[in-house]
């Protein structure tokens, strides 16, 4: 095959119904950058080298720098029955967040110090839906999940968390995740 | 635009952490993994058609010059 660039670089566009390519690469340094479109794709892979790191998405994200953490206190002592957006969060131009872990958490007065009896539920949404969490009292909880949350260019992130117990309460909400 | 706010609508972070005031304006401060400088900024109508960002401040974030003093010598003492 011809090499069109001085640095080796090889583009490649095929655009047909059925396509097969045997690739076989011999280099000290490989990157491949594969973007396939297709109603179904069948990728086999025969990788041979003195080491091959493969990275689920979340940990692939980190090393390449993309990943987001979002984190945002309540503006002070929420009453119950009473909630508050605590991040919001426009996706820019050309970009896709994906969220995998979400946390909140209840604090206690820091004037009085007295442990507060606390439940507060947390949610994420944009424009169009609502996705619940709940979770269960004081001192609040953490969890993530293999599956992301997306959100596309455009849409506003928010996070609220409401005020189900009894006391008063101050309370914060964070997400995690990576946008690419 | 200020830079903090670029940054915002670029998504040219990797740590956001906002707080709402009582005027109802939210602070914001990002933060990027291995720079180091954070943008503090205060803004109201965030995403708003009035927003305004109404404080910007750049942190510098690194260590205290007397715990760079400290590592340093630490490091002679180590090789």
């Amino acid at each position: 095959m011809a090499i069109d660039h001085p640095d080796g670089t090889v583009p490649i566009a095929f655009t047909k119904a059925d396509i097969k390519v045997p690739v076989d690469i011999q280099a000290q340094y490989i990157t491949l950058d594969i973007n396939i479109k297709a109603q179904t794709a069948d990728v086999t892979i025969n990788i041979t080298a003195q080491s091959v790191g493969v990275y689920i998405q979340g940990e692939w994200t980190a090393k390449q720098g993309q990943q987001k953490f979002l984190y945002g206190p309540s503006s002070g002592l929420i009453n119950p029955g009473y909630g508050e957006t605590v991040i919001t969060y426009a996706i820019p131009t050309g970009k896709t967040l994906f969220i995998n872990s979400i946390g909140a958490a209840v604090q206690d007065d820091p004037m009085t110090h007295i442990a507060v009896d606390a439940s507060i539920e947390g949610y994420v949404s944009n424009e169009d839906c609502s996705i619940f969490f709940v979770f269960a009292g004081r001192p609040g909880c953490f969890g993530s999940f293999p599956t992301p949350i997306r959100f596309d260019a455009g849409d506003t992130l928010y996070m609220a968390i409401s005020n189900l117990g009894p006391d008063a309460c101050f309370f914060g909400g964070s997400l995690g995740g990576w946008e690419i | 635009m200020q830079e903090g706010l670029k940054k915002l609508y670029a998504g040219d972070f990797n740590s956001m952490h906002q707080q709402r005031q009582p005027d109802g304006s939210i602070v914001i401060i990002l933060s990027t993994s291995g720079e180091k400088k954070s943008y503090k900024f205060r803004v109201k109508d965030l995403y708003g058609p009035d927003e305004e960002v109404l404080e910007h401040e750049v942190i510098q974030a690194k260590p205290p010059k007397h715990i760079l003093d400290r590592m340093k010598e630490a490091q002679k003492h180590a090789g």
